[in-house]
């Protein structure tokens, strides 16, 4: 008796992570560059009472056994790398991009990765993501730039009135093997594990890295219809499991009150 | 003494276990390819001969799990069965969500042997190898699998795995002769029994088979394919599981009425025979 009852409490916690995993996505709806996640579940362990194959009293095999499962547990938290929706800012520091890549900032003194494109300049010109971590390479408008030029293929570059190049860099991508094996550390940054791979550099526009798109942001590819529905059936979900535990509380009552 | 309050007894445990089953299957409700659980019950109202055969066991110390049935009705616990029926397939887009339709498993190699799964939710590794969520490698036709990483993953619905437009692997999809030797291993993985014979047949997904029926007629069946960006979910049916639920609680409370009525009728005995005296 004792047994449905835990059983069904894992199934509330299990539940309970995936809302606060769906509540982490919509509350990130309008962030930009973020990655939905999605809570994965897993069987736990069986409890074997009874051997399929033994032989039966009347001499035939058993074709199956008695195994009791012990609950749920929560498997991982799966992020989504999908590409985001585009928003046309028309702000030239703002970079999107197209494609599977990174960008690489400093912070503070960590490699870390970023999709959210939205750039600012800090106070010696240098351009920074809006916490104040350099863009890497490290790249600085001069005081007499009237325009930035980003093109596809990552040339970056500051303008004076007559268009000359006053400085220029050119931005590198970092792809990785396994994107879900990036660690997310807020502030829209990853940082490489042991299970995302080392960060591969690439050339904006070759293999899959993906191009930059200036004037535009990515925003994040949370499904708001997706989430809502999530949302209802781990509500059910927890709700279903509650009323097993409700169920087996009443048993239990039951059988306390055969002794009265 | 009531012999009925005996029965009672092994009826409400049975239920107990029934509702212990019931609790895994609404906590597994949102794993990914998990399948129902159901037991059955025997009866053993009337004095067999085989009743006073004892189940085999496991090993000598092996205390059985209930004791034997006597000639008075004792319900025990029969068989435990799982339901393989499909779940419904959910789209997530991711390229390594892969959702089996039909009937077969994936191969999954872990340190303790080949396991089985239905859970189609990889990722892959640094070194591209492809995975399941505890880091052991999906089998394919000639091993592991490994993606370079140059390209677009795309797998088709026969198991073959491309990168960038190339064929790096396909994936073993299997399925057993008699699926009732898979057992449950936790984690979303199956395995072979050990003391029940199955035999795992590999498929060829999306090829028509042709198999004899029972009657000795040849069949077709269309093996199962795998569908890429899609997650199976589980098979419980809540409506299902909250009516046995509701049946059990209220199984349980009839045999404490038995368990009751067992006491009041003893109670009223002992009385009216200390009366008489």
């Amino acid at each position: 008796m004792m047994r449905s009852l835990w059983t069904a409490a894992t199934g509330m916690v299990a539940q309970q992570m995936n809302i606060d995993t769906i509540s982490n996505n919509l509350a990130n709806v309008n962030t930009i560059g973020f990655k939905k996640s999605r809570a994965e579940f897993e069987d736990l362990m069986y409890q074997t009472m009874k051997i399929a194959g033994t032989r039966t009293e009347g001499g035939n095999v058993t074709p199956v056994g008695i195994q009791m499962g012990m609950g749920v547990r929560p498997m991982t938290v799966h992020k989504f790398f999908t590409q985001g929706d585009f928003q046309n800012t028309s702000n030239p520091l703002d970079i999107a991009i197209e494609g599977d890549g990174f960008f690489l900032v400093d912070f503070n003194g960590t490699e870390a990765f970023t999709r959210a494109g939205a750039f600012k300049l800090d106070n010696e010109g240098r351009m920074v993501t809006a916490n104040g971590y350099l863009l890497q390479p490290e790249f600085t408008v001069p005081p007499e730039t009237v325009n930035v030029v980003i093109s596809e293929q990552g040339h970056l570059a500051a303008l004076d009135r007559q268009g000359n190049e006053l400085s220029s860099t050119d931005l590198q991508l970092y792809t990785f093997q396994n994107n879900a094996g990036l660690n997310a550390i807020g502030r829209n940054l990853f940082i490489e594990t042991e299970a995302s791979g080392p960060a591969t550099a690439g050339t904006p526009g070759e293999e899959n890295v993906g191009t930059l798109a200036q004037g535009f942001l990515e925003g994040s590819n949370v499904e708001l219809v997706d989430e809502m529905v999530g949302m209802i059936i781990g509500q059910r979900a927890f709700e279903v499991n509650s009323k097993a535990i409700s169920t087996s509380d009443t048993m239990l009552q039951t059988a306390i009150n055969v002794k009265r | 003494m009531q012999e009925a309050i005996y029965s009672a007894v092994f009826g409400a445990l049975s239920s107990e276990h029934r509702m212990n089953i019931i609790s895994n299957n609404l906590a597994n409700v949102s794993t990914t390819g998990y399948k129902t659980d159901s037991v059955t019950f025997k009866d053993v109202f009337v004095p067999f001969a085989h009743d006073y055969i004892l189940d085999s066991k496991e090993h000598l110390r092996a205390k059985p799990l209930w004791p034997d049935a006597d000639v008075i009705a004792k319900p025990r616990l029969a068989e435990h069965k799982t339901d393989f029926a499909q779940g419904s397939l959910r789209k997530t887009g991711d390229p390594l969500d892969l959702a089996i339709q039909g009937d077969g498993f994936f191969k999954i190699l872990t340190p303790d042997g080949v396991r089985y799964t239905r859970n189609g939710h990889f990722n892959a590794m640094p070194n591209g190898q492809i995975v399941d969520s505890n880091g052991n490698p999906l089998l394919g036709t000639d091993g592991p699998i490994f993606l370079s990483g140059s390209g677009v993953v795309e797998i088709d619905p026969a198991g073959n795995v491309s990168e960038g437009g190339a064929q790096v692997g396909t994936i073993a999809l299997v399925r057993f002769d008699n699926p009732r030797g898979v057992i449950k291993d936790g984690q979303n993985l199956y395995k072979l029994s050990e003391d029940f014979e199955a035999n795992e047949m590999a498929v060829s997904p999306g090829m028509p088979e042709i198999t004899t029926g029972s009657d000795g007629t040849p069949q077709t069946r269309i093996s199962p394919v795998i569908q890429q960006g899609f997650l199976e979910s589980s098979n419980v049916e809540i409506v299902t599981e909250m009516v046995r639920m509701i049946e059990v609680n209220r199984v349980f409370e009839a045999y404490q009425k038995i368990m009751r009525g067992s006491q009041d009728m003893d109670s009223s005995l002992i009385k009216s025979m200390g009366k008489s005296v």
